[in-house]
């Protein structure tokens, strides 16, 4: 665009710069003109006076012959003399046209020819006799050098007019031209100031339109900063609320000076000191002595790395000398362009007391666990052993009894193969006790052994094992769908296989109907073992579950009542529960859960 | 009929007196040579590895002083001069772990003493039997 411009100027400059040239160069073109004029007309004058000078000759030469007077004759001889040299002139001036020269060269003959007719009238002059002379005078007059003087004279001014005619026209027409190049050039000049104007207010206009936008772009600008100030004074507003109302005691020290610069209520509140105070302190001053080595480390902690977030579990004394438990968290910021850190304090005092309080009596229960965990083995090891031990020595009783009764029998008396009846019988019971109680000790509570379980496997086998009893109470046993279930297996036969056992062996009159039926719930398996046996008194639903607990004469039902204890036992190491819903005479059914998460 | 030893280890009278009575009461065994505990077993043993004193079969109890059956069983077994000799191990115990350690240490065989005494002589007889007349022993030691 600008530069579009500095063209459009750059020609019009030129453009008048050729047209002042030319004017210049056509100026003295005109002048030339002028020059080839002025020539013109001197020439004409020379020639007039060439012929004045001839036309004075005759006149004086002519007077004198009618007169004699020789004063004539003078100023007769003296214009003929002059003839020469006036001629020569035009002859100069002329010299440049061959033509005039030509004439020039006749005139100067027949001005010649002029001087002898005139020493021919004065030799031949008589006063007072004209005769001679006037035939001299009228024969020159019709075809004298006068004459021809007078001819060629008009002759050559008419050519000098010719000429200036020509020199005039061909200088007009040269001139014209010329004209016509300026005015083309002048319209050039005019188009373009024209175009350039136009653009210039093109530009103008354009620039105007552009500073418009300038304008309400600015004022859109000004609102804009305008909405941000107010924005900033309200977010700053904001941000000094959240320090200073926040429940939090908080706090910007000088990472320098370790002076307070601005403290917040809940520190205040906290610390007890008022603000004056607490502006006037460094953090030194709320450390315990005994602290100032973490003071020391915070220091260095932000040295080290300034622009990090810190954390740090502190003791801060009060105003009143309590000393508290906080946990510190600081930000780097810049105050003023100062170094400075935003610190938040939390009072942990309460919090640590009570972690405290829960990691003794975690300790404790820990303890106590371990303790408990420590007895039930020595427990489970008792048993085992005891009952180990126990069955070498029962192992004698009853063999030697058994040996004296095989190899004496009937020797003794009646009485003494009684008494060794009743040992043997009681080694017997003894045993039997024993070996229950062994197998009670072995249901350890270790999960090793735990694996998938399908417990309808189980009790298909179970079926198997108890096919005969079965049939000869003539039972019906349903076994409903029944589920896979993390466990034992052996032990989870043992659970099954006591409860059926049971079922089947404390029949009433009726003939004998079990059901096993299981059910999920969220947590567990629900399984139940009913049937419509003799049933249990409610008041011995717990009682049944205690290790050799009878509720029934030794004669009427065998067992020594470790069944429903073991199942107990199992149960509880496989995360359930076991209880029983019975009436007498109607019934009773077993409730058992297995724990899904094994 | 060559002669039979067997080397009884145990700390009970009344079981030495009732494997006696059963071992008798069979007559084919010529020799009953008696350890109380584990320690007197090995000197037993070691006393004249491969000699006549050297018994064709050791009946060994897992409960006993000083030094416990299966540690006995571990030294018979790691023994060139014994190792060849049949070890039955016959005890109270019916533990899992008593039965696997016997086995780990090559017991040849692990029986629980039956509680009951009729019992108790068939298994004794049985034992006799099977590893007397049945089983063919290295000769080594005949």
């Amino acid at each position: 665009m600008a530069n579009k411009l500095v063209y459009g100027v750059v020609v019009a400059i030129v453009s008048v710069l050729v047209i002042v040239v030319l004017s210049i160069w056509q100026y003295r073109r005109i002048q030339d003109t002028g020059g080839i004029l002025r020539h013109t007309n001197e020439v004409l004058a020379q020639t007039q006076r060439v012929l004045n000078n001839e036309m004075q000759y005759e006149l004086n030469v002519k007077n004198f012959l009618l007169t004699g007077d020789s004063v004539f004759l003078q100023i007769a001889g003296d214009s003929v003399a002059n003839l020469p040299a006036e001629i020569n002139l035009v002859k100069t001036l002329t010299a440049d046209n061959p033509v005039q020269q030509i004439y020039i060269d006749s005139l100067m003959a027949y001005a010649g020819r002029n001087t002898a007719t005139l020493d021919k009238i004065i030799r031949e002059y008589r006063p007072g006799s004209f005769s001679g002379p006037v035939q001299l005078i009228a024969g020159d007059a019709k075809a004298g050098p006068s004459h021809e003087i007078q001819d060629i004279i008009g002759q050559m001014q008419q050519e000098e007019r010719r000429l200036l005619d020509i020199r005039r026209k061909s200088s007009q027409n040269k001139a014209s031209e010329l004209q016509w190049v300026l005015w083309a050039l002048i319209a050039a000049v005019v188009m373009l100031a024209l175009v350039t104007f136009r653009k210039i207010r093109l530009d103008l206009l354009q620039e105007k339109k552009l500073t418009e936008r300038l304008h309400r772009f600015n004022t859109e600008l000004e609102a804009q900063v305008q909405l941000q100030t107010t924005n900033l004074k309200a977010s700053e507003d904001k941000y000094k609320t959240l320090f200073y109302k926040s429940p939090l005691p908080k706090w910007i020290y000088d990472e320098e000076t370790l002076c307070f610069i601005e403290v917040n209520d809940a520190a205040v509140r906290l610390y007890g000191y008022s603000r004056e105070t607490f502006l006037q302190m460094t953090l030194r001053d709320i450390r315990p002595s005994d602290e100032m080595a973490g003071l020391l480390e915070d220091m260095v902690a932000v040295k080290r790395d300034p622009m990090a977030y810190h954390e740090s579990m502190r003791r801060h004394k009060k105003q009143s000398g309590e000393i508290m438990d906080v946990l510190v968290t600081g930000h780097p910021i810049m105050m003023d362009g100062r170094r400075a850190r935003m610190v938040a304090v939390v009072d942990i005092t309460e919090r640590k007391r009570q972690e405290e309080q829960l990691r003794l009596l975690n300790t404790d229960l820990g303890k106590r666990a371990s303790e408990l965990a420590a007895s039930n083995a020595e427990l489970e090891r008792f048993a085992y052993i005891a009952s180990h031990d126990l069955q070498e020595p029962l192992r004698m009783v009853s063999s030697f009894l058994q040996l004296l009764q095989k190899r004496y029998k009937g020797q003794l008396d009646q009485k003494a193969d009684q008494y060794i009846y009743y040992a043997v019988d009681g080694a017997e019971r003894m045993k039997a006790l024993i070996m229950d109680l062994l197998e009670y000790s072995r249901v350890g509570s270790s999960k090793d052994n735990f694996d998938e379980v399908d417990t309808a496997v189980i009790m298909q086998e179970i079926g198997d094992i108890f096919r005969e009893r079965i049939i000869a109470v003539r039972a019906r046993v349903d076994i409903d769908p029944l589920p896979k279930v993390w466990g034992d297996k052996v032990q989870l036969t043992q659970l099954f296989q006591n409860l059926l056992s049971n079922a089947l062996k404390y029949h009433s009159e009726r003939l004998p109907s079990i059901r096993v039926h299981a059910r999920e719930e969220a947590a567990y398996w629900l399984f139940s073992v009913a049937d419509n046996g003799i049933g249990i008194d409610p008041q011995f639903f717990d009682k049944i579950f205690i290790i050799f607990q009878r509720l029934h004469n030794k004669s009427d039902y065998s067992g020594t009542g470790i069944g429903l204890a073991i199942c107990k036992k199992i149960v509880e190491r496989h995360g359930g529960r076991i209880w029983v819903e019975s009436r007498p005479g109607e019934g009773s059914t077993f409730y058992f859960t297995i724990s899904k998460k094994g | 009929m060559h002669q039979i030893h067997i080397l009884l280890v145990d700390d009970n009278e009344g079981d030495i007196l009732l494997t006696r009575e059963a071992l008798d009461d069979a007559r084919i065994v010529n020799k009953i040579s008696i350890a109380y505990d584990g320690l007197e077993a090995i000197h037993f043993l070691k006393k004249d590895p491969g000699g006549p004193d050297t018994p064709d079969l050791i009946l060994l109890d897992i409960n006993l002083p000083k030094m416990t059956g299966t540690e006995v069983l571990g030294i018979i077994k790691n023994d060139p001069d014994l190792k060849r000799i049949p070890v039955i191990m016959l005890t109270t115990s019916s533990a899992e772990k008593d039965i696997l350690a016997s086995y780990d240490n090559y017991a040849n065989c692990y029986i629980t003493k039956p509680v009951d005494l009729d019992r108790f002589m068939d298994v004794v007889r049985t034992i006799e039997d099977f590893w007397i007349s049945i089983v063919k022993l290295p000769k080594a030691y005949q």
